[in-house]
């Protein structure tokens, strides 16, 4: 029956959500939203008991040095530019400028992170790596040098949208680029030699990360907002590059790589027309090929507020990130919302994050906020550090910020600051000819025109304050944010449970989000303990039923209890019928509010909760499979299958009983140490691996049901979440209707 | 992620700083940056510097430049962390923080805010050399940037309550390094190469030393050393000779000039080294090796072909350790992935540092031999005319790329007057560095880059024992 613990995790997140946010509010905002209401759950902020002293040099002078007022937003005049496109379907945007005697092309291709499937997480980054690291006429020495040479530069990077190369060279070099550009994208060799090292620096990296703690802290508050089902929650691991072979960058570069796919700007000091005839030359030979469509994904489901502590011993600071959906960057809102989040936290000294949390607070070096700007509507993400001991406090401060910018907007004031700073720098930032042609093949990928480069600060300077409220109040979410708090976990849990805030935990070194199946690897044991494991298992599943068990057929048990999870405790009633081999469902009633149904048949199921039906997430779906091998009715079962591997271990005693040990383990990865009690031999305890976690099962109150012996008493323990049931019915060999497992519509 | 980031993160924990408040990130898709190139080489028009001094002491710069309409705005201020006192270690960059802090007409946080709110942007950084004032705001504002400078430059406020709760700032921009192993292992590092020297330390200091600090303390600091005769005030951008120099005049020709400041690094010179000075600390995910050797002041005429000699021992994929750390078979066996040999060119005796990044806890001796090796090697075997060609090359490329920003060329101006006391020396090392040989980057190689001159600390990776 715990086989339910881990399924019931995976829903009981919104359910137990849902439950508290739709708790009685009394008077003004709850500040802040954290789970739970009220001030019981709010940390206080610092407070050092002193008045503030009447320390105004400033109040009443008329001398004060004022600022001028800023310049009216007004648009830049983009120099000419010049657009055509290649017969084999590339486009290319032409920004001129002789200012310097310098030449860049970046080549973008709409191909990234975005696109890639989780069985190949990482694909991306690492065929940009390889492009310049060997073509079929150089190797990447050959490369290297030819660049290097001339002072030139070569980079190749995939993000989220888009993978570009680049090459750069002084103008008299040109000819480097033309020649490499076309046959880095077009001729890569993929060589084994570069694609191992290209994966140890890879490899590096990902290690490196775990002593960012900046960066690991952001990686989880992606992973935590999204989920393990949203290609934005997955974070690359070792496993992930581990797994990917040469054919798969074959493959991805055969696909995304097509004239038609991808973009050319080239900026600087080029005749234009002499440009067309070479660009021709040098890219004539890349053949046309279908666009591939790029996977879509909906918008993800709010799903409360939840916090994350990763835990990195003796850290002396704690990361802190706020992470909540965003916005496309097509969206309407799109400027008014550049203006509330200057306020907010963009506009550095100018924000109010700063303001509270630095210049106030002396909480931090730096906070700030900022979202995606991508086509679909990415994060909006808090960021700032503080010492540990400040952590909540800190985090009070600011999702008391958040709330107020959702409930009143900026101030005119600050609205006008924005406008000033955002239309006043942006002729700066697209000064050079290289950023203003990145900006309008960017621009292009999102779906917009030139116009709006050009009209950006005219568009920033239409917002009014009413626009940029509306924006904060429909966007901000501060009862469905992703909390993440990196740091020395003790330190951090204990704050936050004395606060009342539920949280859960996890290692810093643990990998983030789903990772790829266990390839099956043998499991070595040696033989002696295998037989006597084997000759163990064999008296305990005599003990427990034997033939009775193996002639299992379908199983009904039905049971009541408390589980315990995020920090709240709810009662639960469940219901759960089996059909041997793989179909399973469970019905499960929550704190006599809420009924959910989950039924797995093989390798898919799905889930009906207040929310509605939805498929089990595939990346799930080894969860459920672990529950129903270590199931307690079947797991004594196990030794006899053929990828199972046994091993029996010291006896030992558990709260003064003398058990015996033995521990499964199957090619899959499947594992679980059991202890017997040595007299009756029926399990008294089962330990199992869990994600990262370990879960600890207890039984007792062993009573026969149709000759087979059923533990009535049963709890389970993880870091996570803890459960306590009593078993209430038990039908052994039920009919079961087997329209109970097909998905309601 | 991006390898070698760990070479930029490294080089700024050392040289480059602590800034005011956090650089906002600008990252822009694909747009690329050339060869991090420290001197512009012969060719390309040379930029009309003008240079212009007020009685006061005070001196000037000018650079017409008219990419954008924006003025650059720089205020540097020849004082850094090695003009602290070994018991004040931070306490030029804390100041830098009080800079932000009011004045007598302007209120706290309001300079950075003003700025801002004429569409500009600012920020400071505190080197163990400098400490400078950045901003870049339309043209039609340097008139207000330039009374703001000189407001602070005089008639700062020290209130308790500020510098207390700017000080826990401080302390936190410091404890990132805490955290980091690869921070920690590069301050041990430089501990070591320095034994009498205040090159020792970073201008992040240590959290005690910022605990010690008094207002007190900031406010002599200041009085000594914000003084117009120590500092330089750099404009390039779209504006004129005539009226930069009026209005610079008009802001800042009523400040008295005060004593020159005492340097007290002069006092302390750091004793050569005659022994290898070698020492493994605590481990971190990955294993990263320091080497490195001092080498003479920005104005010896030697520094020329070491900074020359560190673009062909590291810049480019071609490079010499680049590649053998990367390629070489018994570095990829220990995991080898990249190497890096930047050089710290200071106003005192500065560095010449390789670096090496590895995966597997054996690599540590490994890598450092490599390094080692290829050091040696160039002393026998110099450069060839190609790698000699690429160095020039990447020099001259740098130096034109680097014509595109006036914040850039505001940064060398400043840097070259900090450096060697002339602002406008840094134009003339382009013909410096072309005139070089590959016998002068073996020679360099050989006096400088030996064995028993040379520090090496390296932080290995997790299981390394």
């Amino acid at each position: 029956m715990t086989s339910t613990t881990t399924t019931l995790r995976l829903l009981l997140t919104g359910v137990l959500a849902a439950t508290v946010a739709c708790g009685p509010k009394a008077g003004p905002p709850v500040i802040p939203s954290l789970p739970g209401d009220g001030d019981d759950h709010v940390a206080k902020p610092d407070d050092d008991g002193k008045a503030p002293a009447a320390d105004d040099p400033w109040a009443g002078r008329t001398d004060l040095i004022k600022p001028p007022p800023p310049q009216p937003p007004a648009a830049i005049t983009l120099p000419p530019i010049e657009q055509f496109t290649l017969p084999n379907g590339l486009e290319v945007v032409v920004v001129k400028s002789s200012r310097l005697p310098v030449v860049s092309y970046q080549l973008m291709v709409k191909a990234g992170r975005a696109d890639e499937p989780l069985a190949r997480l990482g694909v991306a980054e690492l065929t940009a790596d390889l492009l310049p690291k060997g073509t079929k006429k150089k190797n990447a020495l050959a490369i290297a040098k030819a660049i290097d040479l001339v002072g030139g530069l070569i980079t190749a990077d995939a993000g989220f949208e888009a993978t570009w190369l680049t090459c750069q060279t002084m103008a008299k070099d040109t000819r480097v680029c033309l020649e490499l550009l076309p046959e880095m994208l077009t001729q890569p060799s993929f060589a084994q030699d570069e694609i191992d090292k290209a994966k140890s620096a890879q490899l590096l990296d990902i290690s490196r990360r775990l002593d960012d703690a900046g960066a690991l802290a952001g990686a989880h508050a992606q992973n935590l907002l999204w989920g393990n089902d949203h290609v934005r929650g997955w974070v690359t691991s070792a496993a992930h590059v581990k797994q990917l072979q040469q054919k798969d960058l074959v493959a991805w570069h055969k696909t995304w790589f097509v004239p038609g796919n991808a973009v050319l700007a080239v900026s600087g000091d080029v005749d234009v027309a002499r440009l067309k005839k070479d660009l021709a030359r040098a890219f004539g030979a890349w053949k046309k090929g279908p666009v591939p469509a790029r996977p879509k994904y909906g918008d993800e489901k709010p799903r409360g507020t939840r916090v994350r502590v990763v835990d990195k011993p003796r850290q002396t600071q704690t990361q802190i990130r706020v992470a909540q959906y965003g916005i496309r960057h097509d969206d309407t809102r799109f400027f008014p919302t550049l203006v509330w989040n200057y306020a907010l936290g963009g506009g550095a000294f100018s924000s109010r994050l700063m303001k509270v949390v630095r210049s106030e607070g002396g909480k931090t070096y730096g906070a700030s906020s900022a979202f995606d700007r991508n086509a679909d509507r990415g994060s909006f993400m808090v960021t700032t550090f503080t010492r540990t001991a400040e952590t909540v406090a800190t985090l009070e401060l600011v999702l008391e910020e958040i709330v107020k910018m959702q409930a009143q907007g900026p101030t005119q004031e600050e609205v006008d600051a924005a406008i000033a700073n955002l239309a006043g720098s942006y002729a700066m930032r697209v000064s050079g000819a290289d950023d203003l042609a990145a900006a309008l093949v960017t621009a292009d990928l999102h779906g917009l025109s030139q116009k709006y480069v050009s009209d950006y600060p005219v568009l920033v300077g239409q917002v009014s304050r009413e626009d940029a409220a509306d924006a904060a109040r429909t966007m901000l979410t501060p009862r469905d944010t992703a909390i993440v708090l990196l740091g020395d976990g003790d330190a951090i849990a204990a704050q936050l449970e004395r606060a009342k805030i539920p949280f859960e935990r996890v290692a810093f070194d643990k990998p983030i989000g789903p990772q790829p199946a266990a390839a099956d690897t043998p499991v070595k044991v040696d033989p002696k303990a295998a037989e006597a494991g084997k000759k163990l298992l064999d008296a305990a599943l005599a003990a427990k039923g034997g033939d009775k068990l193996l002639g299992l057929k379908s199983l009904r048990m039905v049971a009541t209890g408390q589980l315990q999870a995020q920090g709240q405790t709810v009662d639960v009633e469940f219901d759960r019928k089996l059909v041997l081999p793989g179909s399973m469902r469970m019905d499960i009633q929550i704190a006599k509010q809420f009924d959910i149904a989950i039924a797995v048949v093989g390798d898919a199921g799905w889930q009906k909760s207040p929310a509605g039906v939805e498929d089990i997430p595939a990346s799930q779906m080894p969860a459920l499979a672990l529950q129903r091998w270590i199931d307690p009715e079947l797991v004594l079962t196990r030794h006899r299958d053929k990828d199972t591997a046994v091993a029996l271990l010291a006896p030992t005693k558990l709260d003064g009983r003398d058990v015996e040990v033995v521990k499964l383990s199957t090619t899959k990865g499947f594992e679980a140490t059991l202890y017997l009690d040595a007299k009756t031999k029926l399990v008294v305890q089962s330990r199992y691996p869990n994600g990262g976690d370990e879960t600890v099962e207890t039984f007792s109150d062993y009573k026969v049901v149709d000759g087979i012996q059923v533990a009535h008493r049963r709890t389970s323990k993880s870091a996570a979440e803890s459960a306590d049931l009593t078993v209430t019915k038990v039908e052994i060999n039920p009919t079961v209707d087997p329209a109970i497992f097909k998905r309601p519509k | 992620m991006k390898r070698l980031l760990l070479a930029a993160a490294t080089l700024a924990v050392l040289a480059v700083p602590a800034a005011a408040q956090p650089a906002p990130p600008a990252p822009r898709p694909g747009a690329p940056k050339p060869p991090a190139a420290a001197k512009p080489a012969p060719g390309p028009k040379m930029p009309a510097l003008e240079t212009f001094t007020l009685e006061n002491g005070l001196r000037g710069v000018f650079l017409h430049h008219d990419a954008a309409p924006v003025v650059a705005v720089e205020v540097w201020y020849h004082v850094g962390a090695k003009d602290e006192p070994r018991t004040r270690r931070g306490s030029a960059h804390m100041f830098e923080h009080i800079m932000f802090k009011g004045t007598a007409r302007v209120r706290p946080e309001e300079h950075a805010r003003f700025v801002n709110g004429v569409g500009g942007t600012v920020n400071a950084f505190t080197t163990e050399d400098a400490t400078a004032y950045v901003q870049i705001v339309p043209a039609t504002y340097l008139d207000f940037v330039l009374q703001l400078e000189a407001e602070r430059m005089r008639n700062l406020l020290f209130r308790e309550r500020s510098i207390a709760t700017e000080r826990e700032v401080v302390k936190e921009e410091i404890r990132q390094q805490e955290n980091d192993p690869v921070a920690k292992g590069l301050l041990r590092f430089l501990e070591i190469a320095y034994e009498k020297h205040p090159y020792a330390w970073t201008a992040g200091g240590t959290i005690a030393d910022l605990d010690r600090t008094t207002p007190a303390d900031l406010k002599s600091f200041y009085d000594t050393y914000y003084q117009p005769g120590n500092a330089l005030v750099v404009v390039v951008g779209q504006s004129t000779l005539d009226e930069v120099k009026g209005l610079v005049e008009k802001h800042f020709g009523s400040i008295p000039g005060g004593p020159p400041p005492p340097r007290p690094a002069d006092a302390t010179p750091e004793p050569p080294q005659t022994k290898k000075r070698r020492e493994v600390v605590e481990p971190g995910q990955i294993g990263i090796v320091f080497a490195g050797w001092k080498i003479p002041e920005a104005k010896h005429d030697d520094v020329y072909a070491l900074q020359v000699l560190s673009l062909v021992m590291g810049a480019g994929e071609s490079s010499r350790v680049r590649q053998r750390i990367k390629s070489d078979p018994k570095s990829i066996e220990v995991g080898g992935v990249d190497g890096a040999t930047p050089v710290l060119v200071r106003e005192h005796p500065g560095l010449f540092l390789a670096l090496g990044v590895y995966r597997d806890p054996k690599g540590g001796d490994v890598i450092e031999q490599m390094i080692f090796d290829e050091v040696a090697k160039i002393a026998s075997k110099p450069p060839t005319g190609d790698e000699l060609k690429k160095a020039k090359n990447q020099i001259l490329s740098g130096f034109v790329f680097g014509l595109d920003s006036p914040l850039g060329l505001a940064q060398q101006i400043g840097q070259s007057w900090i450096l060697t006391g002339d602002p406008t020396q840094w134009l003339r090392d382009l013909q410096a560095f072309e005139k070089l040989t590959s016998a002068d980057l073996a020679r360099v190689a050989r006096t400088y880059l030996t064995p028993d001159r040379a520090t090496v600390v390296i932080v290995p990776p997790r299981g390394a024992k």
